[in-house]
Parts: C-alpha cells; structure tokens; sequence
C-alpha cells in the first residue's frame, strides 16, 4: 500500500520538473530488494497521474537484481532475498545494488508545433 | 499565426497521441493571401496506418482554430506531408533543440521523505533526544508495552509519545493514562507515518531535552519500513501469538529493526509457538538484530528492555559514541 505514496511522490518529483511540460514517459529504477513492487507502483501510477502533467504517460520500470559483497570472505554475490546469505554461509554482507528506488528520467510530450518561418520555406512544397 | 500557434499547441497536447518513432509533419495552408502559411510539426507518432487519420484530424483542429483567431480567412488548400526522421530537415529548422526531449532526473523517490527524516533527527541529535520508531503487526502489543514502560520509567526517564493509528484517539487516551505527554496522529488512509507527520507532532509534543521520544508506528509489518522518520532505531514487537515465520515473510521490516521485542511470553505455556526458530528467523534476516523476550502484561523480562533504553538514551556528555546493544 505504501506504493501509493510512492507513486505520488514520482508524479510530484516529475511534475515539478517538468515544469508545465506534458510528460510522455517517466523510467524508474527499482530495485527488486527495496520492498516495493514494481506492479503495484504501475498500479496505483494511472490514477495519480490522472489529471496532472503526466496524465496518460507511460512508466518504464527497470528492475535491479540484488547483489551483495560478504564481508567475511570479500565474494560478489546475487541476493534474490533480503536475507540470502553468500554461498560461503556469512549472513554478514553490504548490500551493492538492489535497494535502488530512483526516478532515472523523464521523456517530455512533443510540445506540437514548430512554426518556421514563412521565408525559410517561400517557394517550397 | 503566434495565436494560432499557442491555441494549437495546446490542442495536440491535450490529444493522447501514442509514443513511438518519431515523425515530423509538415502542413501547408493556403489562404487568399500569397504566401502559405507553412508548419512544420513534429510527432510523437509513428507512422502507422491509422496514423494518417490522426494528422488529418489534427490538422482539421488547427485549421478550425486558426479560422476562429483569423475570422475571415478562407483556406483554399490543406495539405499535409509526412516526412520521416531520416529524411534531412530544412535549413533553418532547430531540430536539435526538440529532439532533448528525454530529461536526465536521477532523482530518488523518496528524497524529500529521507530530507525531512534528517531534519528531525537533527532536531533531535540538539536536544539530546533519543527517538525510537516502534513498528509491528496490529495487535502485537505495542501500546500496552510503552503503557508499562511508562508506568515503570516515569521518574527516571522523561517520556514522550507520538501515536500513530489511522483512527481514533483510544491509544492516545491510554499513553495519556499512563502518565506520559502523547500527541495523536491519525493517518487516515494512510498506512504508515511519515517524516513530516512526526515533525507536525514533535511541534505541539513539545518534548524536552535530554528526553526519550517513542513513535508508535501504524500496525503495519510492510510501509513502516521504508519511511525513515528521523529515529535513532527501529523497534519491532513480535508478538508469540504470531507465527515463528514473521521475520521471513516481512524481512524488509526485520531487517531494518536494530531491536526485537519478542511480547506476551506469559502465553508460552499456551501455544506450541517455538521461541528458538523466530530468533533464528530474525537473525537469518538481520544478523545485528538485539532480541529481548517479554511480557509487557506480566512484567516478566522487562528489565533488559529498561538498560537497552536507559543505555541509548545516556545523557549528553557521555559517551556518546559507544552505545552498545
């Protein structure tokens, strides 16, 4: 549930940032230890969405696989869980990547029209 | 055609136009006047079959909208052209300032919670306060244990108390009648407390220096655990009326608790609960987590829970640095 508030906080992050411009896509990283569910955050994203700049955009989530260094045997290991421990049998490990939770960017909507000046094209088409 | 232009744009924006490969179009208006009215567009459209239609219509939209701020145009011929990325632009065209259409933010999602959580942890790093974050599932007896701990502490500790439910003032009214100052925070639809909530509260708790600030969080075993607040520690209680599997099937939560109170162990000689596999569950999750085995009713175990508390909470001039668990 709290994807939720998470989900605000993206659209509140993007809006901000966008400052009045339509936003066409937003890409996420979340990493699958950080305790949110991607799905649910897709989920709850169209209705916050609804109504602000990023009304109708689409959300790209890139998920980010865990993985760990022992801090008894120094080893890079892949941590499907919070609590995998490393091959060695240490449950004692600093966490590299997988807890990531970061808006990485936003695509803005083409703004429509490019006027050019008549001159440019006199005489052409 | 600068009003034009605006009323235009404004029209295509509004209109959910697919992303996809990107299109220019170019539209030629041809009015009584000599010179064409010429734009050239770019789309977010890619060029699929239904996409001509799209154009057309948009098109219609511009043309309805420039009659309507150039009353009295009459618009001889409309054509529109289609012309592919790769085909090369017309001299003059700033193609290059609309394609930085993709923004680097880098920004993380949480970073205006985390900013608060530090303000409030600054705030109470200067009064020399220790705050705790309290967190477990609904039920597991959390109010009753600051209830006694408050009943226990009084005249040794200053106690202060933050309540966090979704609704109703019932464990306010109870922190209240145990003695200690509490402010209630309803959340509503809210499922966890969050950092500017607790500064809201710490503003009318007004607790004072050298004091101890318990939050009790939302019974919630999930949200609680990403939403920094500004504590020194999270502290879970884990009731044995639960399952001795909790830690790992809520291990975000279990492993961002540097204390776990293990409550209603007056109930032991009631349950098959297997006190050995949840400590061993919580340590399989978080290996640092400190485990003290209570009963907040009987009283039984209570005292270890008062030196972790009296230990944390040392006054300023001590060292502060060694704060052992």
């Amino acid at each position: 549930m709290h994807e939720l508030a998470i989900a605000r906080n993206i659209v509140a992050i993007v809006a901000e940032k966008a400052n009045g411009r339509r936003v066409a896509k937003v890409t996420l990283e979340v990493g699958k230890l950080s305790g949110v569910m991607a799905g649910a955050i897709a989920f709850c994203f169209d209705q916050v969405a609804a109504g602000t700049a990023l009304d109708g955009a689409t959300l790209d989530i890139r998920e980010i696989e865990g993985r760990a260094q022992c801090q008894a045997c120094g080893a890079e290991f892949r941590k499907p869980a919070v609590f995998t421990p490393c091959p060695c049998g240490s449950r004692q490990s600093t966490l590299l990547q997988g807890s990531e939770l970061n808006i990485k960017s936003m695509q803005l909507e083409e703004t429509g029209i490019c006027a050019e000046p008549a001159a440019v094209q006199a005489g052409r088409m | 055609m600068r009003t034009a232009r605006g009323t235009a744009t404004r029209t295509i924006t509004r209109t959910n136009i697919p992303t996809g490969r990107v299109t220019r179009m170019s539209m030629c208006i041809r009015t009584a006047h000599a010179t064409p009215i010429r734009m050239t567009m770019r789309t977010a459209m890619s060029m699929a079959a239904t996409t001509v239609t799209r154009m057309k219509a948009i098109m219609r939209m511009i043309m309805s909208m420039f009659i309507r701020t150039a009353p009295g145009t009459r618009i001889r011929t409309a054509t529109l052209t289609s012309i592919p990325m790769t085909a090369s632009h017309p001299a003059g065209h700033q193609l290059g300032r609309l394609e930085t259409a993709t923004v680097e933010l880098e920004a993380r999602i949480l970073a205006k919670n985390d900013a608060l959580a530090a303000t409030n942890r600054a705030w109470f790093a200067d009064r020399n306060i220790l705050a705790l974050n309290l967190v477990s599932s609904p039920g597991a007896g959390k109010t009753t244990l600051l209830e006694r701990t408050i009943r226990d502490l009084r005249g040794e500790l200053a106690l202060f108390v933050i309540e966090g439910d979704q609704a109703t003032a019932n464990d306010g009214l109870r922190i209240r009648a145990a003695g200690a100052p509490v402010v209630q925070i309803n959340t509503g639809a809210g499922c966890h407390l969050e950092a500017d909530m607790v500064a809201a509260g710490l503003k009318e708790l007004e607790p004072a220096s050298d004091s101890v600030v318990l939050i009790e969080n939302v019974g919630n075993l999930v949200c609680p655990a990403m939403f920094d607040l500004g504590e020194r520690a999270k502290v879970v209680v884990f009731s044995v009326t639960e399952g001795e599997d909790k830690p790992l099937k809520y291990p975000h939560m279990f492993a961002a608790c540097e204390v776990m109170i293990l409550n209603k162990i007056d109930l032991l000689p009631h349950l098959d609960f297997d006190v050995v596999a949840a400590i061993a569950n919580a340590v399989t999750v978080n290996p640092n987590i400190a485990p003290f085995l209570v009963s907040a009713k009987s009283g039984e175990g209570l005292l270890d829970w008062y030196d972790w508390l009296r230990g944390q909470a040392a006054p300023r001039g001590s060292l502060s640095g060694n704060r052992a668990v």
